[in-house]
């Protein structure tokens, strides 16, 4: 049976970092660290689990993800919007629209930007291995994958996001 | 896990672009948390065992997380009126401009300033911006959004939340408090200055800008005073903090302004119009500044709840938030529990103001069953040393009878 207050108590603040780093908004944060404790009792009901605090890791990890996709969309719908309300739509992008280059000014705002960009195992795995410095031999472990698709999956990500960067 | 965490500007920004963006994610900043309200909401969500966060209404829970900060921003506004109670000790008359300084706080009528407060988990500090009234009254407002208005007497009477567009109305208190703070005792009580600066800092460069240092200190505090170096204006006070097992480095009052009209609007402890009013009670307000009061208060809410076990810490409040949120069906706390978060607040405000030897938390490991020992002590201004025994009960006890220091 699951001490949640302990859980809780113990693991919150690795949690709340993680998110934190991962979103860096106070209200998506707290959102996301709120639905990994009840997605983490769903899974306690379903199998026994024996490192809480790895599985509460890669569960922020995937909500982070989540709200991250949902916040670029909407920032997205909003620049095409914007730039429709003014006359210039058609063609204008994210990058190119003088409020989205004003976000990319910040290096770690492109970064979450581009981590959307990815499939999500792709996304994750970076993450794991390159935010919350998980081994190749640990994710592989965890995500039931080879060591060796586990770099080669970073190592794609990593071209991809130095894409994304450059623009 | 392999990778050890990069401390902030420790590390040259790497060539590679990737590299450089990781490296900025790892160095940004990190606010402490999760709050009290969260951990009580997510514990609540637990406890109804839901397949998706408790719907919580969503202005309320914004609402008390705001609070949450808002708190805080009550404990750095507390802790710069502890520093400022101190202040008059320790300027002098060494310099002219040391002198004419004084001499214009003295005068001052209304007063503002900004109120950085350092912490070792933030490489920025978190900012108030503070306006004090000719009659006492106050305002602070935190780069949250959240303002929070104080009456003479230093004690809130209206929050507003920007975000939420909810206002806190805090009734007046029956009775002043045990011990007044207000910012207009601060600057009348400048007047019985005296003395010399324990140092001249000779001149230096302050974000660019030439200034004179004097140093002062009273026991084991310091502050510094930074004044212009041409204009001879007050540019910058620091204080540095020792709250012990606190995460605050120093606090920083700077951009004075004095005699400057301020609006009445500012003060005024009626929320606007557009703003969703939420009454609250006396309750959330520690009635004592007294510290012993305050901690006696705060532990009985606790060990009520813990089966008579002390916390670990009196200072860090993780433990506090999981355990006064037991039993909560949803993210609202209770006003015993609110109130009991008071004290702890309270606390840490109120011990910012005491030398780190004058006081010791020991209750980690004891229960209430063990009377006679000393769960904390702490010398007051009188110089008597109080202590509170596992029941709870208050004492005067002589310097000998000093439980041997625990490392906290």
């Amino acid at each position: 049976m699951t001490d949640w207050d302990s859980l809780v108590a113990q693991e919150g603040p690795t949690v709340w970092r993680s998110l934190w780093k991962l979103l860096g908004d106070r209200a998506d944060v707290e959102d996301c660290f709120q639905e990994t404790f009840v997605t983490a009792v769903e899974l306690s009901r379903r199998e026994a689990v024996t490192s809480w605090p790895a599985v509460l890791i890669r569960m922020a990890t995937a909500r982070g993800m989540d709200r991250l996709r949902s916040r670029y969309r909407v920032r997205r719908r909003q620049v095409v919007l914007e730039a429709a309300a003014l006359g210039n739509a058609g063609g204008t992008t994210s990058t190119d629209d003088p409020v989205a280059l004003a976000i990319a000014s910040e290096l770690s705002e492109r970064l979450r930007q581009g981590l959307t960009h990815l499939p999500n195992q792709h996304s994750e795995i970076f993450i794991l291995f390159a935010m919350q410095g998980w081994s190749y031999r640990e994710i592989a472990e965890r995500m039931n994958m080879t060591e060796t698709a586990i770099r080669t999956t970073i190592h794609r990500a990593r071209q991809r996001l130095r894409e994304l960067l450059d623009i | 896990m392999n990778h050890p965490p990069i401390p902030p500007h420790t590390q040259a920004m790497p060539d590679d672009i990737l590299e450089r963006a990781i490296q900025s994610l790892e160095q940004s900043a990190v606010p402490s948390g999760p709050s009290p309200e969260l951990v009580a909401a997510t514990l609540a969500a637990i406890n109804v065992s839901r397949p998706a966060p408790i719907p919580v209404p969503r202005s309320g829970f914004l609402t008390r997380r705001i609070l949450m900060r808002s708190l805080s921003a009550t404990a750095s506004v507390a802790v710069l009126a502890i520093a400022a109670l101190f202040l008059p000790n320790e300027f002098g008359s060494h310099s002219r401009a040391y002198a004419d300084v004084l001499e214009q706080i003295k005068a001052a009528r209304t007063l503002t300033f900004t109120n950085d407060v350092y912490t070792e988990t933030r490489p920025n500090p978190i900012t108030t911006k503070e306006f004090i009234a000719e009659d006492g009254r106050s305002r602070s407002e935190h780069e949250s959004g959240v303002v929070t208005i104080r009456d003479a007497n230093s004690m809130i009477r209206l929050t507003l939340i920007g975000r939420t567009k909810t206002a806190l109305v805090y009734p007046p208190r029956e009775s002043a408090p045990a011990v007044k703070q207000s910012r207009r005792d601060w600057i009348e009580s400048l007047a019985k200055l005296g003395d010399k600066p324990d140092k001249e800092l000779g001149e230096q460069t302050l974000d660019g800008q030439k200034v004179v240092g004097f140093e002062v200190s009273q026991g084991t505090y310091k502050y510094t005073l930074w004044l212009d170096a041409k204009s001879k204006q007050l540019v910058r006070i620091e204080r540095e903090s020792h709250i012990k097992g606190s995460s605050i480095i120093k606090t920083a009052m700077a951009d004075f302004h004095f005699d400057e009209p301020l609006d009445e609007a500012l003060f005024s402890f009626d929320p606007p119009a557009e703003y969703k009013v939420q009454t609250q009670t006396a309750a959330a307000m520690p009635k004592s500044l007294v510290i012993e009061e305050n901690v006696v208060e705060a532990l009985r809410g606790y060990t009520q709840k813990s089966d008579g076990k002390f916390p670990k810490s009196i200072t860090e409040w993780g433990e506090w938030s999981v355990l006064l949120s037991k039993g909560a069906t949803d993210a609202k706390l209770s006003d015993e529990t609110t109130k009991v978060m008071g004290h702890l607040g309270a606390i840490t405000a109120l011990l910012s103001g005491v030398s780190k030897d004058d006081y010791a938390y020991l209750g980690e490991g004891k229960t209430v069953k063990e009377t006679d020992a000393i769960i904390f002590w702490c010398k007051n201004k009188q110089g008597v040393y109080r202590a509170v025994y596992g029941d709870l009960s208050v004492k005067d006890i002589s310097k000998e009878q000093l439980p041997a220091p625990v490392k906290q």
